[in-house]
């Protein structure tokens, strides 16, 4: 096997033989945002190949398209040296490509042969479950696990519904297996097991594209790497060659041709007064993980605080407690001040928790002001001052819409986050949170709303930015919490902020908490 | 809103011819049927104002329906709470000494409030505090209280005298809602329309109007800008539930006069349909209840002239409310060609 793999690593075999899937300029736009740009790279036949970005960064919508979930807008992907254009998953099967996504698809309720059946690789006739059931046996024999077919798919555990998806990929003859973050929901010595199993599969000429974030994983058991980073390709290398940091620097380089929004601004003074103290934040989630393990933090007026951190590693949580949505937490947030502080949010999610989609543009832009005079007096609305406030946000935020009393859903996406936004950062807020306040918006209303997130902390506010993007954070942002698996992996002042650093915090490759926690400004 | 009520009323034409289609595959005349049930409620003045009788419980319950509907949450429960108004009622007038009418009528309609606010509050509470569904949950409550009152009327409120008919005694005559005009339509007509007119202004130009309209659009949001969501539940259904059972205080005092079974007939779910047809409109719904009680109307006199069950009413509104069902899902549909079809912005 050694052998094997020092010929596929071999840099010159470029036959196309040897490639198993070839990517040739491949595009894909979701409206104005660019999912995939121009991506070109090559899979080889029986190799482990990681592909590495941040969140965004497009692997996921690359590795659909070769799955036949999406169609490219440009490029070709050619399987066995073969041109192929996918227009459904059933074709892309055909051509012995599966793949096994994040999220279990498997029905719980059903046995593990009836979960094959539904497979589709059978051949359309009355099943014969005696013959079906010993033949899934068989196969899984071979691999040495022992299966018993008749088992209800709820009874396995979450390393072993994973591998069944892979195997059950592999009943269906699947020659190339993509598995998106398969690691992602179990812990670390069942995310290595499950990995070293399709490493050895490997070693049969199957190959295999894992799209992870997790660095240690690439390292340890991939043998060539591709980097994307929004939507582009970085490069694509052999892993024996490569070492972590160049990784890291790869995945979040200094994108140019990024407009600062911030670039001279002045770091935080250390008069400025405390606006809250987050002291060990805790929380569940429903099934009971822990979300938060012990988040603390202190943000000042004047202060624009940044946390990073790949997403699902708690914040979300950390956003609606802090914004006072959530209230199912341990832990406490400590106001300084002693009247009542005027809390704004920026949700994650601006169509199904950011706007109300059937009301009107006005009514979403006055939310929060609807019932308070002037907007109201007697319980009461004042419809005209309703309507001046809502055509003065709309002017102020260059809104575009034909009338404020269309609903809200009929506006593009970046124009609704105008409309959550402006309706936020009115009247003098003393905390934002901002969570992902410019995912999926074009360049400039994104430029724009970092803009106001920057006044509302020149106004003397406090903002809590939570974001994916790096290059967001890096430019706004005074100092930056690192998030990782719940806990604060560390603390950057502006000083301090490196690519590279903030990548390594957010893998959970290094654990600077200690030392930064207390050399923070 | 227009366009609406032309879908409405041809969606029960098409209900309608259903509905012969059935009758006749039955053996039944259905042209018989149909003029029947069409006159009914219009040949004479009588049966004008047997619409108009009818039309005041379905309207109340239209408004139990149409006021969770404005937050988003389906209350089915309308029969339930109008019997439970039938049955606190009474239960007012057992235990308050004699007195005379006004006074006693206000006991009444007090007890019936309260009793059908209690039935209305349960669902609307279980589902503010714990999600629990309150469609299913107010629908079930129908059949608990239907059979609280074949309790009551079968055993500790049965008149002794009535030989042997489940049915409490009569009413005294100071505990009767007069009629108007010398016909059966009562004072709650009035009760029933001011109600209405008072929740279409409240909900156009009220700041509990905005933040009902808030709730129901996006329950998420109005969490999210403080609103306190479960309260709204709450005093949504217990409103809806007093509403409703005001419908049957007004059946027990302005009809029946007595506590028997039979006290709705089907009113709740005729409420439900007009408020689900007329999109929870407050000002629809007195048309959407005259329309409707007129087909009650006109099967009651089906059942007296023609020997069909009353039950034919209920196969009726069923195949209305499918027609309508289609016809909304066609809507929208053809809405969305519109939109697609239009340049956007």
């Amino acid at each position: 096997m050694a052998e094997a793999r020092q010929t596929r690593m071999n840099e010159n075999s470029t036959r196309v033989e040897t490639v198993a899937v070839a990517f040739q300029h491949i595009s894909k736009s979701f409206d104005a945002v660019v999912a995939n740009d121009d991506v070109t790279f090559e899979v080889r036949k029986g190799s482990f190949h990681a592909l590495l970005g941040e969140n965004g960064a497009g692997k996921t919508t690359l590795v659909r398209m070769l799955a036949g979930e999406l169609v490219p807008d440009a490029g070709v992907i050619l399987v066995n040296g073969e041109q192929c254009r996918f227009r459904s998953p059933r074709n892309a099967r055909a051509r012995g490509i599966r793949i096994v996504h994040q999220h279990s698809v498997l029905i719980p309720n059903l046995s593990i042969a009836e979960n094959f059946l539904l497979d589709g690789t059978e051949e359309r006739q009355i099943p014969n479950m005696t013959v079906l059931c010993a033949k899934i046996r068989f196969e899984a024999d071979k691999f040495g696990i022992p299966l018993d077919p008749r088992r209800a798919v709820w009874e396995l555990s979450a390393t072993q519904r994973q591998w069944l998806e892979v195997f059950r990929a592999l009943f269906g003859g699947g020659q190339i297996l993509i598995l998106d973050e398969p690691t992602a929901l179990l812990s670390l010595i069942e995310g290595d097991a499950l990995l070293d199993r399709l490493r050895a599969l490997t070693a049969g000429g199957i190959g295999i594209i894992l799209i992870t974030h997790k660095m240690r994983e690439v390292l340890k058991f991939a043998d060539t790497v591709t980097v994307l980073r929004k939507g582009r390709w970085v490069t694509t290398e052999a892993v024996r060659d490569v070492t972590e940091e160049h990784l890291a620097a790869m995945m979040v380089a200094a994108d140019g041709a990024h407009e600062q929004v911030a670039p001279q601004r002045m770091a935080v003074k250390e008069g400025f007064s405390k606006l809250i103290t987050v002291n060990s934040l805790s929380c569940t989630d429903h099934r009971g993980r822990q979300v938060l393990d012990s988040v603390g933090f202190v943000l000042s007026r004047g202060e624009v605080l940044g946390v990073a951190g790949v997403s699902g590693n708690g914040q979300g949580e950390l956003a609606r407690i802090v914004a006072g949505v959530e209230r199912a937490f341990s832990g406490s947030i400590e106001q300084s001040s002693v009247r009542c502080l005027i809390r704004r949010y920026i949700p994650d999610d601006r169509i199904r928790v950011g706007t109300a989609a059937t009301l009107s543009v006005r009514d979403n832009l006055t939310l929060r002001d609807f019932q308070l005079p002037p907007c109201s007096s007697w319980g009461l609305l004042n419809r005209s001052v309703v309507d001046k406030l809502a055509s003065s946000r709309v002017s102020l935020f260059q809104i575009k819409t034909p009338s404020t009393t269309i609903p809200v859903s009929l506006l593009s996406g970046g124009n609704i986050q105008r409309v959550v936004v402006a309706r936020e950062l009115a009247g003098d807020p003393d905390l934002v949170v901002a969570h992902n306040p410019t995912a999926g918006l074009d360049v400039a209303t994104a430029v724009f709303v970092r803009r106001r997130l920057v006044d509302v902390a020149a106004g003397g506010g406090g903002v809590l930015l939570i974001s994916d993007d790096l290059d967001e954070l890096i430019d706004v942002a005074d100092r930056i919490v690192v998030l990782h698996a719940g806990r604060v992996a560390g603390v950057l002042g502006r000083s301090q902020f490196d690519r590279v650093v903030l990548a390594g915090l957010m893998s959970g490759a290094t654990d600077r908490s200690i030392d930064t926690m207390n050399s923070a400004p | 809103m227009i366009a609406r009520a032309a879908a409405v009323i041809s969606c029960l034409a098409l209900g309608l011819a259903a509905f012969a289609t059935v009758i006749a595959i039955g053996g039944g005349d259905s042209i018989a049927v149909l003029r029947t049930l069409a006159t009914g409620g219009a040949s004479s003045v009588y049966g004008l104002t047997e619409t108009v009788v009818k039309a005041i419980p379905v309207l109340l319950c239209a408004l139990a329906a149409a006021l969770p509907g404005r937050l988003g949450l389906v209350n089915i429960g309308g029969e339930g709470q109008l019997l439970l108004g039938a049955i606190g009622a009474t239960f007012a007038i057992r235990v308050s000494p004699p007195m005379s009418a006004m006074p006693t009528l206000l006991v009444m309609a007090l007890g019936a409030a309260l009793a059908g606010a209690g039935w209305g509050l349960l669902p609307g509470t279980l589902r503010g505090l714990t999600r629990a569904n309150e469609t299913v949950i107010s629908l079930l409550l129908n059949y608990v209280a239907g059979l609280i009152l074949l309790h009551l009327i079968h055993g500790p409120w049965k008149d002794p005298a009535s030989l042997g008919w489940p049915q409490t005694a009569a009413l005294p005559e100071s505990a009767r809602l007069p009629g108007l005009w010398g016909t059966r339509i009562h004072p709650l007509l009035w009760f029933a329309l001011a109600s209405c007119v008072l929740l279409a202004i409240l909900d156009r130009y009220a700041v509990v109007g905005m933040a009902s309209r808030i709730i129901g659009a996006n329950a998420a949001v109005a969490r999210y800008i403080g609103l306190k969501v479960p309260l709204y539940y709450a005093i949504a259904f217990g409103l809806a539930g007093a509403l409703a059972a005001l419908g049957g205080f007004g059946e027990l005092s302005g009809i029946q006069g007595r506590l028997r079974d039979g006290m709705s007939l089907g009113y709740g779910y005729a409420g439900f349909f007009v408020a689900w047809l007329f999109r929870n409109r407050f000002e629809w719904l007195p048309l959407g209840a005259f329309l409707f009680s007129f087909v009650i109307t006109g099967a009651d006199s089906l059942q007296a002239f023609s020997g069909m069950p009353f039950a034919t009413v209920y196969l009726l509104q069923g195949l209305v409310f499918l027609a309508i069902l289609g016809s909304t899902a066609g809507a929208k549909i053809i809405e969305r060609r519109i939109v697609a079809a239009s340049p956007s912005e």
